[in-house]
């Protein structure tokens, strides 16, 4: 294992440090890498939190002037990309991070380094995006950033470049951390384990990963491009050279509308194992949950053009993307019917996670029956650009994957951190939110109809618009009380919430088995799985010949692998009933965070332009650390040979 | 007990009320001057009915999905004595079949009439050109605004007769806009690069608020404009009455001497004569021209495509339909008109406001002569003053009025081009054989063939249209005439 030929020159000490601040610089470990994200997102949907407070208390009277247009250009765009870029996708990270080792019974994913590195990429991209706050010019031309108003004529100042520059870096870490989940999930599966076995949630993070895989190049491209047109003076995007805006937004929707699935399905996913467990039930309908997730992400690639309607592309083009947008319905609705039949006959257990997960449904089917509404392009065109988009979307992110998050923070916390999160304050948490929800963004469908446009600092007097801004104002402020209800309720529970054993919810996945919270091994023994919902399964063996009699688990499910050919590869090439001992984690590394830095500081000094010198010799000095750093990586052992024989 | 029964239909009785609110709602509101509630026309009512039955089928399906989710979620909730194991059911083929096919039907409802009505509008736009066609070009922000063969030009205000569809024919000089209507039709962009068009009906007379729907920069929230729609005698009356050039400000006037400090500080960006169909017709090359200069030099240039000014003391609204339009209004407007509309470019780079703004005497000429911009009553002569039969005069007044003295100063300071005293002894020497005379025409008819140095090649290059040959004549015999 570490007897490489090559040796690289080492310039500093494997790092050792197994607590504090080193510690988790330096962590390769996926259930600490998954906090990082969680607790880095969840800051960043703090600041995108108070953008979204002031926005909603600058319209809470026609015609304010709490903040200038200026700043609330800033503030919409910041909200946007944050919510999107720095808060949903990280988040779902978190818990992918978290649980896909957990739920396929392997040790950790299969490319520790790389998730780290997927990691401080996250955080300095997010930084980068906001560095803005601090220069005095962020970013100001909406999440989606049309072309050519962001060429340099209209958009002169840095803020429009710290945008494109920040999502080109925080593209690198989805993608990393996406192909590092689908060669987790596809090779690290626990023996026994086939596809149709999967816990959704695993299922719906390997869908996400495809999706990222293939949209986020898209993104990509587009951002080299304007980044061009606006640093090196090409014409991509500039009509008055004979450049072509509404390319822009052919690239960004086909990156875009896969990107809105990337933001659900992690939450569908999570749905899927919350709304069994607590119905005491298995998932209804599970080949077709799994195959309707696929469908969407597939589809997902047609329907790019439901954002540009009223674009003027054409008749024929305008009424085929209408027809697949209106396709897309059907398998989302497969899924929230297969929700509902779980629920059907369950033993229903009502607490915060169940309640998160059923508050899911119900607002995500409130945000898909607007989203049908647009599908039309005739009544879309009263719409498109409305209010009634933004209170579509927000069903969908907010009432959708939002609440579907929450219900998975209260599901999995005893999981994570060996205690539960308070249950009744948790509730109070449930149901202000809910309400809360649904007075800031329901008006806004009747705001939009009335004729409001979105990203308006202001309105005038007179349009009818004041009493359901005011409303929505309120509303958001509940919000606001809402989230300062479940931080409180995140530390009351450290040290007063009850003590959660390994399997506190009567759980069916594998991350029950093990201890909460779980050691950095995860697994004493890879578990041989046998069924779906194998642990289940394991606790009521009394069922299992009902299970097997019906005919939805295939046939190929039944048969018990022994065989060592069928084991995927362990991380450290050993695996299986070891009994614990032997157990070989890889070590820490600095390497990740340092070709982060490294990257980060390459693409950031790309928008310094002047004096010409800097121009050049910052992003070179950020590029080599990287690849030197990178160097060290690649030569790196997955263990210091004097480490190989402490094991745990 | 009572508390439980309360707790079990509270969600009902919420969703009772969410219905009931949306309905009410819809129904009181459609006077609101955007409601999509309130069509005021045949294209707008349409669009509105295609929502109303998507709206009640997926009103429908949201009813009956969350009433079921409601329902399940009260009556299997786990009871205290709720034990063992629910029945393990995994699936039904049948019922997942159902649920597809299902949705699909219901789909094909809305999908039917989309489509239809998708190929109908793009249709009756074409056809539309047949009764009228307005060009409406979007700038960062306001609405430019031409009647295609009626040589009219206008700006932030559509004017159009009712009962007759009318074609919209959309496009952009700058960035990406959307012209949208909501009481007459669904919105569309207008993107640079590309011609758009849509089609819009009003069935009776009336003024509709308009906005822009795409965000287009810093003060996209201001860029409204109204649609006035006339019946049709009324509309070829206005149409005439914007043919006709407004009444020269009587000589010594205020207004006269406002019209003099217009030419100098405004007229390069601010056309405010283009009642005859010469200078209408040549206005869009015009403000090409001056877009031009913007985008050759954003922050340093001084002209920017501005507002058509003919016959604005008609317009209802100031600063693209954000105030109504009166004096006192116009007064805040050129004192600080960032003031009115926060990130309008005519503080940053017109050269008067650089250089500390109008005085307040000369701003009260400004106002009263715009306050003459509307139409001579059509009794009344409307022709400009005769010209005058000395060609030095008649240059003189070319000079103010067509826009020169808005960048050339008649001294030796320079304003955006060179100053032009004296100019008689550097043009006979400018190019070897070349009369000073014949050099002054080339460089008001072809600017660009000879640029001083130290300046840039920004000056329209349409006087040879908008100017006759006699007018020409007369600019270069005045301007030989400057000391």
């Amino acid at each position: 294992m570490t007897s490489t030929a090559v040796k690289f020159p080492t310039f500093i000490a494997r790092p050792r440090a197994e607590h504090g601040l080193w510690s988790w610089i330096t962590t390769i470990d996926h259930k600490r890498i998954g906090t990082l994200y969680g607790v880095t997102a969840f800051v960043f949907f703090l600041i995108g939190g108070v953008e979204a407070l002031i926005m909603r208390t600058q319209l809470m009277s026609p015609e304010n002037d709490f903040v200038s247009p200026e700043v609330y250009n800033q503030l919409f765009t910041m909200h946007g990309t944050t919510m999107v870029f720095l808060v949903i996708m990280p988040l779902s990270a978190a818990f992918f991070n978290w649980l896909i080792p957990l739920q396929i019974g392997a040790r950790d994913v299969a490319f520790p380094r790389l998730n780290a590195f997927s990691y401080w990429l996250f955080l300095f991209g997010g930084i980068l995006l906001n560095v803005g706050w601090l220069t005095g010019e962020a970013p100001n031309a909406g999440w989606f950033s049309y072309a050519n108003l962001t060429e340099k004529p209209y958009s002169i100042g840095h803020g429009v470049t710290y945008w494109i520059l920040g999502l080109q870096v925080l593209g690198v870490a989805s993608l990393a951390a996406s192909f590092n989940f689908i060669i987790t999930i596809v090779n690290l599966r626990a023996p026994g384990m086939s596809f149709m076995k999967l816990p959704v949630f695993v299922w719906m993070t390997l869908v996400v990963g495809v999706l990222i895989i293939f949209a986020f190049p898209i993104i990509t491209v587009a951002l080299i491009q304007i980044q061009f047109d606006r640093l090196y003076g090409l014409n991509f995007f500039r009509p008055e050279a004979g450049g072509d805006p509404v390319m822009w937004q052919h690239m960004f929707w086909l990156f875009g509308h896969p990107e809105v699935y990337i933001l659900i399905l992690p939450a569908m996913g999570i749905v899927s194992e919350v709304l069994p467990t607590f119905s005491r039930k298995p998932l209804f309908g599970y080949p077709f949950v799994v195959f309707a997730g696929v469908s969407i992400a597939f589809m997902g690639f047609f329907v790019w053009s439901h954002h540009m309607f009223t674009v003027g592309l054409g008749p024929a083009a305008t009424a085929a993307f209408s027809l697949s947008t209106m396709a897309i319905a059907v398998p989302t609705g497969i899924k929230i019917f297969n929700w509902v039949g779980t629920m059907y006959k369950g033993h229903l257990r009502l607490n915060t996670a169940m309640l998160f997960a059923i508050g899911f449904v119900t607002m995500f089917v409130v945000g898909g029956m607007s989203g049908v509404t647009h599908a039309s392009p005739p009544t879309d065109a009263q719409q498109q650009d409305t209010y009634y988009i933004v209170a579509h979307f927000h069903y969908v992110l907010f009432g959708g994957s939002m609440l579907g998050l929450f219900s998975g923070a209260y599901y999995w916390w005893p999981k994570f951190t060996g205690r539960f999160l308070n249950e009744k304050i948790g509730q109070v948490h449930f149901w202000l939110m809910l309400v809360g929800f649904n007075l800031t963004f329901f008006p806004m469908h009747w705001l939009g109809l009335d004729g409001m446009p979105r990203r308006i600092f202001t309105y005038a007097t007179g349009m009818g618009w004041d009493s359901s801004n005011y409303w929505a104002t309120i509303g958001s402020y509940l919000i606001a009380v809402a989230v300062l209800v479940f931080i409180f309720n995140v530390f009351y529970s450290r040290k007063r919430g009850a003590v959660a054993g390994a399997d506190p919810w009567d759980g069916r996945t594998l991350e029950w088995t093990i201890p909460s919270p779980p050691p950095e091994y995860n697994f004493k023994v890879i578990p041989h799985v046998k069924y779906r919902d194998d642990f289940w399964y394991t606790k009521h063996p009394e069922l299992v010949a009902e299970m097997e009699g019906h005919g939805g688990h295939g046939s190929a499910g039944h048969k018990t692998i022994s065989g060592a050919a069928d084991m995927p590869p362990g991380i450290t090439g050993e695996h299986g009933d070891t009994g614990g001992h032997g157990v070989h984690m890889p070590d820490k590394s600095y390497y990740p965070i340092l070709v982060a830095a490294g990257l980060t500081f390459g693409v950031g000094t790309l928008l310094i332009q002047e004096p010409v010198i800097l121009r050049w010799i910052l992003p070179a000095i950020g590029f080599t650390f990287a690849f030197v750093s990178g160097l060290g990586w690649a030569f790196e052992p997955v263990n210091e040979p004097a480490a190989a024989n402490d094991g745990h | 007990m009572p508390m439980r029964n309360l707790k079990r239909v509270r969600p009902l009785l919420l969703l009772a009320i969410f219905g009931a609110v949306m309905t009410a709602l819809a129904a009181c509101t459609p006077h609101h001057g955007q409601s999509t509630f309130g069509p005021a026309g045949p294209i707008a009512e349409r669009q509105k009915d295609l929502f109303v039955l998507i709206f009640w089928v997926a009103m429908a399906v949201l009813v009956v999905v969350e009433a079921v989710i409601i329902v399940l979620t009260l009556k299997f909730r786990r009871r205290a004595s709720t034990t063992g194991v629910p029945e393990q059911t995994h699936g039904n083929q049948r019922l997942e079949i159902a649920w597809t096919i299902a949705p699909a039907l219901i789909l094909a409802v809305i999908a039917i009439p989309t489509v239809s009505m998708i190929f109908s509008l793009d249709r009756e736009a074409t056809s539309a050109a047949g009764n009228l066609e307005v060009v409406v070009t979007g700038h960062q922000w306001w609405w430019e605004v031409q009647y295609t063969g009626e040589d009219v030009v206008s700006a932030n205000e559509v004017h159009i007769p009712v009962g007759v569809p009318v074609r919209v024919v959309l496009e952009s000089d700058d960035v990406i806009h959307s012209f949208w209507v909501p009481k007459l039709a669904g919105k569309v962009d207008l993107i640079p690069t590309r011609t758009n068009q849509l089609v819009m009906e009003a069935s009776e007379p009336g003024v509709f608020f308009g906005q822009c729907a795409e965000f287009c920069g810093e003060a996209h929230a201001l860029m409204r404009f109204r649609v006035v729609a006339h019946q049709p005698d009324d509309f070829r009356a206005w149409l005439d009455g914007m043919r006709r050039p407004a009444l020269a400000p009587e000589p010594g006037s205020l207004a006269a001497t406002g019209q003099g400090i217009f030419a100098g500080n405004c007229s390069m960006c601010h056309s405010a004569s283009t009642a005859d169909a010469r200078s209408a017709r040549a206005e869009r090359s015009v403000q090409h021209t001056r877009q031009a200069a913007f985008l050759a030099d954003p922050k340093g240039t001084r002209i920017i495509s501005a507002p058509n000014l003919t016959h604005l003391a008609t317009r209802l609204t100031l600063g693209a339909g954000l105030v109504d339009f009166n004096e006192a209004e116009l007064t805040a407007w050129i004192k600080d008109p960032g003031s009115v509309k926060p990130g309008n470019r005519m503080e940053a780079l017109a050269q008067v406001y650089r250089a500390g703004g109008l005085s307040d005497d000369q701003i009260k000429a400004v106002v009263a002569y715009l306050m003459t911009l509307k139409p001579a009553p059509p009794g009344e002569s409307s022709l400009p003053p005769a010209p005058s039969a000395d060609p030095v005069a008649r240059g003189k007044q070319i000079f103010a009025s067509a826009g020169c003295s808005g960048c050339h100063s008649t001294g030796s300071d320079a304003i955006l081009g060179p100053g032009l005293g004296g100019i008689a002894q550097r043009a006979a020497n400018r190019k070897s054989g070349m009369s000073a005379s014949d050099y002054l025409h080339e460089s008001i008819v072809n600017p660009t063939a000879y640029i001083v140095q130290g300046f840039s090649p920004v000056m329209p290059g349409n006087f040879g249209q908008t100017l006759t040959a006699a007018d020409i004549d007369a600019l270069v015999a005045y301007l030989e005439t400057l000391p």
